[in-house]
């Protein structure tokens, strides 16, 4: 399985609403990351 | 919205909540205005649509969307947590809270 625990996270660049784009990696050795994946905007999921 | 409760906690962590989901960014700028603003960046796993999700092996292939989850990464790049959600169900903030404060 892909990003299991123990395993090294996927880098990964997206664009952000209001921040431009993002990277995983640009938090490298600062801070922990929570990824908040969900469902669709709007649906509470 | 588990996050926005406690993302000042997380903050005094030194965590940084991403949310994601393969919405446009259009879409989520007019969900964070309903929302009255979030507190972290909401990313579009937009173009090509769902690869982040799918490389995180968080894609739902049927709904075209991706799977309700969170994981949590340490400061090397590490996946320390990952737990995923069915429909209706949420993320509980203390579990949260736990698994980041013991990376600390």
């Amino acid at each position: 399985m892909a990003a299991e625990v123990g395993s090294v996270a996927p880098d990964f660049t997206m664009p952000s609403a209001n921040d431009g784009d993002i990277s995983l990696s640009q938090y490298r050795g600062s801070k922990h990351v929570v990824l908040s994946f969900h469902v669709l905007n709007f649906t509470g999921g | 919205m588990t996050f926005r409760r406690i993302n000042s906690r997380l903050e005094e962590l030194d965590a940084q909540v991403l949310g994601i989901s393969c919405d446009h960014t259009a879409s989520h700028r007019a969900w964070t205005l309903s929302l009255g603003g979030v507190p972290y960046p909401e990313l579009s796993d937009w173009h090509p649509k769902g690869k982040v999700s799918k490389a995180y092996d968080l894609w739902n292939e049927e709904r075209g969307a991706s799977i309700r989850a969170v994981v949590i990464i340490d400061k090397e790049g590490i996946v320390r947590f990952r737990e995923t959600y069915q429909p209706g169900t949420l993320p509980d903030p203390q579990t949260v809270l736990a698994a980041v404060a013991a990376l600390s």
